[in-house]
């Protein structure tokens, strides 16, 4: 052993900065926090204000109107009647009836608004280049036409001793003034109506879904229906659920202009969904108060199921990454 | 009688696939399908006697092999293989169930797993994505393509599994023409640079999928799942959704997906991309050690050329859709077939300097500006200029009166166990690299020399390797 000069083994420091200490943090002044803060909720007010004034205002009217009695003549003053409204309403026989007309409308529209859609996307999505538009614009092109110009066709069309569907099947009947048929002439042409725009949201929805899934179960041996029903159905599931929510929260309103020129609600009732009977209640018996309770009821009714079935909709889907 | 046929040229043109419909059409491209006597099914080919299959005694004929090794096992002629089941598979798809349960009980027969490219392209409007490309890939080979971003490495890969049809050109695969086989109906497996798992399905539903697809029952489908996981260390996983997996752990599901059929080839697109450093090197080794354990076939793509030399047992580059250069990782490495090539594999780059080939005194030397090198050859041909290349690790630092090559240092980096040097040579830029510390500083003047061997030319228009042929002395007259 050497014994030479003395010495020792140190640990090497951890780099550090020389002035230990965390530099304080700037307070940035109110005013300059306001003047940055600002500019989203600027960008939001339009929207917000429009918002306010065109639905939550309403509807906190329609609340308020519901605990009265006025006939909508302006010069009337409103009497303050407690829970009346609400009272009548619920005891009425009209209102059991219309709701299950209306959950035969949205089972109705149903086909419309989600099966159909999907087979159409997926066959149009099997035709290539321009034919896939031109199939595309075809299918929505009914969209683009006006509710109610529609109904004066489908009238035309429905017309008991010279319509054309009609003499097509062979028939004589009066479609719209039958209380067998009354309701499907009016769910076929919603259907008709809102088939094309279905059709978009799940065309957006395949487009939305990378194709190396399908790629991949083509390579792991799966045949294009199995690749469908394994693969792309269940990744398009939320596009659906979000088509089923629609339809079940919209249907009624859908079919109300069409009603409206129609049927006006007959025959013998057997059109008078949720929608229907809010108005006639409002504006055929001019007793706003009572259509205000259903409006305020139905918007309870619909929150609950809309809470629901979004509740549902996101258990169904897996959000692709 | 059964026992004196010889199944072998059967087995040489078929694989007994789980996968039904291909069964049949390998049948049916080995001669046609017919039942000589009740029960007994063979194949025949023009010329040739009928060949057995199979008879209702519920015996099939084939090689069988271990699952874990898929060498074939050497076997006398007409080797009956292990009981199947009773019952007389009369028809394509009563054989097939025969083969899957075969298959399933632990027996699978001898890969030919060849894949062939005939002047494959593939062109999008305007874009040749992928330019005639011939490739022979051997049966258990692990070819590696390689090349840029860009270059149509996947495109070639889709075309391969059948994703995309090609513009032109064949595929084959053991021998048939597969260009248009529908991907469902070849007998390949791929792994996807997205991974592409499938998000609404546990791990095991993913890995189990393609069992799925050819109706495996729901227990054979869980066994051999679980043993899958098992080698991939993935049993812990199998519950969860792929979203709730790191990227590591994606990779490995995706593997076992492609691992679980036994396919007769695996096509892997960048496989490793999407993981970090030290996960891709032992993943890398953990991939080949799985070639060379299954021997099935591979052709890989990357553009990491780490990956490319550690893994392959050859290597295709491609630049532009075109095939630049095919050959082992050496190969590829010491004797590039062109600039693109020399450029593209090693780090930092191939030098590339412009320069005249010229004769003095019976031996040939380049010369350029600062720049005299001797080729090694001994012989007299006319002046022609020529790119010039050494890789940066071949030349060394020597004296001003040894040297070949004179240049100025611009920069130093520091990688660690070596150094390079980056130098300006008159006009071209040249880097050297070598252990650390190199003993050069930005602003010296150094002197750089390297052996012939080391040194390869490029004709400059085409940028194609030139070799050097001697003249041959014993050329025929
Ligand atoms: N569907 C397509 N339509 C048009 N051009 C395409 C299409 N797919 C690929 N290309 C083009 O073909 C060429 C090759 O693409 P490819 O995806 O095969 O490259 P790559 O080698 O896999 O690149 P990377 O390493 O980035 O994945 C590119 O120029 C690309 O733009
Ligand atoms: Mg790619």
């Amino acid at each position: 052993m050497v014994s030479g000069a003395g010495g020792t083994f140190v640990e090497v420091a951890q780099p550090r900065p020389r002035e230990a200490g965390v530099a304080p943090a700037s307070r940035v002044r109110l005013w300059t926090r306001l003047r940055r803060g600002a500019p989203p909720y600027l960008y939001l007010a339009p929207a917000l204000t429009l918002l306010v004034v065109w639905t939550y205002q309403p509807l906190a009217q329609t609340f308020v109107l519901s605990f009265h009695s006025w006939n909508l003549v302006p010069s009337t003053p409103m009497v303050e009647v407690g829970t009346a409204n609400y009272e009548r309403l619920l005891t009425a026989p009209e209102l059991g009836a219309s709701v299950g007309r209306t959950a035969v409308v949205i089972a109705g529209m149903l086909p419309f608004t989600v099966l159909i859609p999907v087979v159409v996307a997926l066959l149009a999505g099997r035709v290539r280049g321009r034919a896939q538009a031109v199939y595309r614009g075809l299918v929505f092109a009914p969209m683009l036409v006006a509710p109610v110009a529609g109904a004066a066709v489908w009238q035309w069309l429905l017309d008991p001793s010279a319509g054309a569907v009609n003499r097509v099947l062979g028939t004589g009947v009066n479609w719209l003034n039958t209380t067998g048929t009354a309701q499907l002439a009016i769910i076929v042409i919603t259907g008709w109506h809102v088939v094309g725009f279905a059709v978009l949201v799940v065309t957006a929805g395949l487009a939305g879904i990378n194709p190396d899934y399908a790629a991949a179960a083509q390579v792991d041996g799966a045949s294009r229906g199995q690749v469908t029903r394994w693969v792309t159905l269940p990744l398009l599931s939320p596009t659906l659920a979000f088509l089923a929510l629609m339809t079940v929260l919209l249907s009624a309103q859908w079919t109300f202009p069409l009603i409206d020129t129609l049927t006006q609600g007959g025959p013998a009732g057997s059109t008078t969904n949720l929608y229907y009977l809010l108005w006639e209640y409002g504006f055929r018996s001019h007793d706003a108060g009572l259509a205000a309770a259903a409006g305020v009821l139905f918007f309870v009714g619909f929150i609950v199921v809309a809470a629901l079935l979004t509740r549902l909709a996101e258990r169904l889907s897996h959000h692709d990454d | 009688m059964i026992e004196e046929l010889d199944v072998r040229p059967f087995l040489g043109a078929a694989k007994l696939l789980h996968d039904g419909a291909l069964v049949a059409e390998r049948y049916a491209a080995f001669g046609e399908f017919i039942e000589t006597a009740p029960g007994i099914v063979c194949v025949s080919r023009a010329g040739t006697a009928p060949l057995v299959l199979g008879s209702t005694k519920s015996r099939w004929l084939y090689r069988p092999i271990g699952l874990s090794d898929r060498r074939p096992v050497d076997c006398p002629r007409g080797t009956v293989l292990p009981q199947v089941k009773a019952g007389g598979p009369a028809s394509a798809r009563s054989m097939t169930s025969a083969v899957h349960r075969t298959a399933t009980h632990g027996c699978c027969a001898v890969a030919v797993s060849r894949i062939q490219l005939e002047g494959l392209t593939r062109r999008f409007g305007a874009v040749t994505a992928v330019d005639d490309v011939w490739l022979d890939v051997a049966d258990r080979e692990f070819l590696v393509l390689l090349g840029p971003s860009g270059c149509g490495k996947s495109t070639l890969l889709r075309m391969i599994a059948g994703l995309l049809p090609p513009s032109q050109g064949r595929v084959l695969l053991g021998g048939t023409d597969i260009t248009h086989v529908p991907p469902q109906r070849r007998d390949l497996a791929m792994v996807f640079q997205s991974y592409a798992l499938y998000p609404h399905l546990s791990v095991a539903r993913n890995i189990g999928f393609p069992l799925r697809a050819r109706k495996w029952s729901r227990t054979d489908i869980k066994a051999k799942v679980a043993a899958v996981a098992a080698t991939l260390e993935l049993t812990e996983l199998l519950d969860r959704r792929p979203k709730e997996l790191s990227g590591g752990q994606r990779q490995r599901v995706a593997l076992g997906r492609a691992l679980v059929r036994d396919p007769g080839a695996f096509l892997m697109d960048e496989p490793l991309s999407n993981l970090d450093a030290k996960l891709r090197a032992t993943t890398r080794s953990e991939i080949s050690e799985l070639h060379s354990r299954l021997g099935a076939t591979v052709v890989y793509v990357t553009h990491d050329q780490v990956e490319a030399m550690t893994m392959a047992t050859r290597i295709a580059l491609l630049d532009g859709g075109r095939l630049e250069q095919l050959g082992t990782p050496s190969e590829v490495y010491d004797e590039p077939a062109s600039v693109f090539v020399a450029r593209f594999l090693g780090s930092p780059a191939m030098n590339i300097v412009e320069a005249t080939v010229r004769s003095a005194c019976g031996t040939l030397a380049a010369h350029g500006p600062e720049l005299e090198v001797p080729l090694g050859i001994d012989a007299d041909v006319p002046e022609r200029p020529v790119l010039l290349g050494v890789r940066p690790e071949h030349l060394t630092l020597t004296t001003a009166d040894r040297g070949d090559l004179h240049a100025v240092v611009t920069a130093v980096e520091n990688l660690g166990s070596e150094e390079v040097a980056h130098c300006l040579a008159g006009q071209s830029r040249v880097s050297v690299r070598g252990p650390r510390p190199l003993g050069v500083a930005v602003g010296d003047r150094v002197h750089l020399a390297a052996q012939p061997r080391y040194l390869h030319l490029f004709a400059p228009g085409s940028g194609r390797r030139l070799a050097w042929r001697p003249a041959s002395v014993t050329a025929p007259a």
